[in-house]
Order: structure tokens, then C-alpha cells, then sequence
């Protein structure tokens, strides 16, 4: 599945994947298709007036039409909405669970984080890391703290194990690597602290340390 | 696809699946191209308005039965180099080319299917300017011509599949329409396919010769017995060079371009 291309807009779904079919010694029933890409009532829609979600799906279609072991997927939830995003990743789950490799690459790393058993992260051509999204997750050190609090920053800054302190609007972040301690130890000196949160760091935090300029491109398995 | 799950396939002949693949890429193209009426209304539509206009007030001459001819050449070179030359080149911009190019698909069949398809309108431009040379026209055609100009008009899709093809490899996307009629045009004055080259100013009779529009037309025209002096097998040789150069300079062209990409 390419990233940008479009196929003729005045052909319909059906005779598409009708036309993709006959390249392919073994396709797949042309309904299994439809059944796969979500394309269940469009069949008869023309490609020029389907939605931009609608054209990917088709076009994700087109490329499991020889019932491929291998499949690659270039950016492949684009400008879907997020149900037929949700649907496609369903999809990439049935064909990894039925023992096909799916090498899939997107700039939208929640997408790495539920999908990918190993991510490989590039940035300006080259490999960065990789691993399972939990390696890479455990690059970035540490949790995250979120409280309002009237602690000084100067003073949790030295609370054991803190490596940063931010403000964020009315409340202030700390990193930590031992977070119950930490929070253990704000509970105790500061009774009116509220809005309390921990969080682990998502695959998003992981990326943005280690690519640290925002040329960069996620590329996962 | 690993050598056991080839050994699990029913017997089906390469021949059978080629063939097949043939077949769907040459009625899709078809659909399609009837589906741009953009294309398909103004490649069958100019010929027969202008035969509707020029035939019609040349009733029961010579000319009603030239211009069934020579509107005849006009469709193949328009559906040739709109249909393919045009074609393949919005379709390259687009990427579905390149999609195509990632699947199985053998290049020919792709190729073959662009011609077939613009082959069949410039049938069917031809057989709908006889129908009309017999009615609106009142000129005599026999049989016999009629098949013969047919032939003419499916021989001579080949050559002009070829130009399109280089068209398509030379001519960016945007600016094809425009470059192709700056092509189409002037090809189609000077080679005598609005009126006899014989009534063209005399520096274009003796450019006309070049083109390969030209060779076409007379050929079209010897059928009907109105054609220049000249001989068949000269036309055809022209033709065939004039398809050999614009293959392989499109060939080459391409080639060179999936290279650098």
C-alpha cells in the first residue's frame, strides 16, 4: 500500500479490486476483501467520491488482494477517522494473528504503541533504536508526576530520584524514577496538594527524547 | 510466495492467467476511458460534428466521401494520443502506475490495453463518420471500402499509440492537453485531414510528406481513390519507422526514469 497514490477516480471499488484480482494466481474472494477493508456498501461507489478515510481502505484493499504473507503499509490510517482507524488496526491484528509480517510505517506513534511487536525508530534516515514498544518506553527514565502543589520547584527538585520539574499551567510535572517515595514524600509536607496523577511516559515522550528535533519519522514492525 | 504453497495451486495454465489478466485490463481501461467524458465525448464528438457541418454541405460530392476518410484518420491520432498520451501520464502523476508497477501486473498488459482501448474508439469514430457518409453524406460506399478503412483506422491506432506513449514520457501531467492539441492540430491541417493536401499552400505539400498523420491519411484516402499520388508500401514503411523510433525513444525514456526514481 503506497502512501499518495490515487487510482482512477472513475472506476468503482468493485472493479477495482475485480481488476487487482485477476494479477494475483491465488487472490482472495473478492468479499473477503470487502469484508477486510470495511468496504461493506461501497462497492458500487465510484473512487472519486469516496472520503479520504474511505479512499484508504480501498487502497488497503487493493493491497491484500493476492493474500500476501508479507504486507507493507505506508501511512495507511492517513486522513481516516478514528473508527475506520480503530477498524484497520483490527484488521492488521487478524492479519498478524494469522501468521502474516506486517511492516508498517506512521507518524502517529499511539498507532506503533497498539499495534507493533517490535518498533524501529529512524530519524533522518538512520535507525535510532529498537525493540517492543515497552523497550523503547523504557528509555525514557522515570515517571511522571502531576499535582498542583505550593511546594517550591527548588526544593522538589532535590526530593530523591527527580530528574526534572516543569510547570504546566496552575500545576507543576515532576520525573522520577522512584515515584511512590516522591509522592510519599509530598503527601506528608504539603496537605492541601490536589489533582494528583502518575503517569507512565508514552511511546510519544520515548520518541521525542531520543529524536530531540522534530524531523524525524517513526517506522515500526 | 514459497515453492510449497505454488505446489498446493490447482494446475492453472500461465496462459489462461495471462490472458485473463489481459482481458480485465483491457475492458477496465475501456470503461474507463467512456467514463472521462471529458475524453470519450470529445474524441467521438468532434469528428461527427464536423462531418454534421462539412459533410453535410458537401452532399452527394467527392468531398462527403473524403472527409469520411480523412475525419476517420483524425479519430485515430485524437483517440491515440489523447487516449494513451494523456492517459498515462495524468495516471503516472497520480501514482497508480506505480501502485500498478507494485503488483504482478506484466507491463504489456498495461500497454496493450491503452491501445486495444483507444483502437476501439477510433472504431468506433470510423464506422460512426460511414454511417453518416451513406445518410447524411448521400455518398456511395461499398463493402468492401468500408472494411478496408476499418482495417486502416486499427493499423494505424499502432503507430499513433506509439507517439502517445512518448508523449505520456516527455509531457508532464498539466500541460499534456495543451502540448497535444499543439501537436494534434497543425499535424492534422497540414496532412490533409480537413481538406486535400492538394489545396494546402505549397511549402505544407512539401512538409506533409514528413509526418507520419500524412502517410496515414493517404492511406486511408488510396481506399477511396482519392489519395496523392504515392505508393502503399511507402506509407506503411513510414509508419512502421516512424512506430520502431517512437517506441524505443519512449522505451528508453521510461526506463531511464524508473531509474532515477
Amino acid at each position: 500500500m503506497l502512501q499518495v497514490a490515487r487510482v482512477p477516480e472513475v472506476l468503482r471499488v468493485r472493479e477495482l479490486i475485480d481488476l487487482f484480482r485477476s494479477y494475483y494466481p491465488q487472490p482472495l474472494p473478492a468479499k473477503e476483501i470487502v469484508r477486510i477493508a470495511k468496504l461493506e456498501g461501497l462497492e458500487d461507489r465510484l473512487f472519486g467520491k469516496l472520503s479520504g478515510g474511505q479512499r484508504q481502505r480501498a487502497l488497503f484493499g487493493l493491497a491484500i488482494c493476492g493474500n500476501p504473507d508479507l504486507v507493507f503499509l505506508d501511512e495507511p490510517t492517513t486522513g481516516m477517522d478514528i473508527e475506520s482507524r480503530h477498524a484497520l488496526w483490527d484488521e492488521v491484528r487478524a492479519l498478524s494473528a494469522a501468521g502474516k509480517a506486517v511492516l508498517l510505517t506512521t507518524h502517529y506513534l499511539e498507532e506503533a504503541d497498539v499495534l507493533a511487536t517490535r518498533v524501529v525508530v529512524i530519524n533522518r534516515g538512520k535507525t535510532i533504536c529498537e525493540g517492543t514498544p515497552s523497550d523503547i518506553r523504557r528509555r525514557v527514565s522515570g515517571r511522571r508526576i502531576r499535582c498542583v502543589t505550593q511546594l517550591d520547584a527548588a526544593f522538589l527538585a532535590t526530593l530523591p530520584t527527580v530528574s526534572d520539574v516543569r510547570h504546566d499551567r496552575e500545576a507543576v510535572i515532576l520525573t522520577a524514577e522512584a515515584a511512590e517515595d516522591v509522592v510519599r514524600e509530598m503527601l506528608l509536607r504539603d496537605r492541601t496538594l490536589s489533582g494528583l496523577e502518575i503517569l507512565t511516559p508514552a511511546l510519544e515522550d520515548a520518541f521525542l527524547a531520543l529524536t530531540a528535533d522534530d524531523n524525524s519519522k517513526g517506522d515500526h514492525q | 510466495m514459497s515453492a510449497t504453497a505454488i505446489a498446493l495451486q490447482p494446475p492453472q495454465s500461465r496462459f489462461a492467467y495471462v490472458t485473463r489478466i489481459f482481458a480485465k485490463e483491457i475492458q477496465y481501461e475501456f470503461v474507463k476511458m467512456l467514463r472521462i467524458k471529458a475524453f470519450s465525448l470529445s474524441v467521438i464528438g468532434f469528428p461527427i460534428m464536423f462531418y454534421l457541418l462539412f459533410g453535410a454541405s458537401n452532399r452527394h460530392t467527392d468531398f462527403a466521401r473524403y472527409l469520411m476518410a480523412s475525419y476517420g484518420c483524425m479519430g485515430v491520432v485524437s483517440a491515440s494520443l489523447f487516449g494513451i498520451g494523456m492517459g498515462i501520464s495524468m495516471e503516472r502523476a497520480q501514482g497508480w502506475l506505480e501502485l500498478k508497477q507494485a503488483s504482478p501486473m506484466p507491463r504489456l498488459a498495461y500497454l496493450a490495453a491503452k491501445i486495444v482501448s483507444s483502437a476501439a474508439f477510433a472504431l468506433i469514430i470510423q464506422i460512426a463518420l460511414i454511417a453518416l457518409a451513406i445518410t447524411v453524406g448521400g455518398a456511395q460506399v461499398r463493402a468492401i471500402e468500408a472494411v478496408r478503412l476499418i482495417g486502416v483506422t486499427l493499423l494505424g491506432s499502432v503507430p499513433f499509440a506509439a507517439m502517445g506513449l512518448l508523449v505520456s514520457v516527455l509531457v508532464p501531467a498539466n500541460s499534456a492537453p495543451g502540448i497535444i492539441n499543439l501537436i494534434y492540430l497543425p499535424m492534422s491541417f497540414a496532412s490533409g485531414f480537413w481538406m486535400p493536401v492538394s489545396m494546402l499552400p505549397h511549402w505544407l505539400q512539401t512538409v506533409a510528406p514528413a509526418l507520419p498523420t500524412y502517410h496515414l491519411g493517404q492511406l486511408a484516402l488510396s481506399i477511396i481513390g482519392m489519395a496523392q499520388p504515392g505508393l502503399t508500401s511507402t506509407h506503411i514503411q513510414v509508419l512502421a519507422g516512424y512506430t520502431l523510433v517512437m517506441f524505443g525513444a519512449a522505451w528508453i525514456i521510461f526506463n531511464r526514469s524508473e531509474a532515477k526514481a
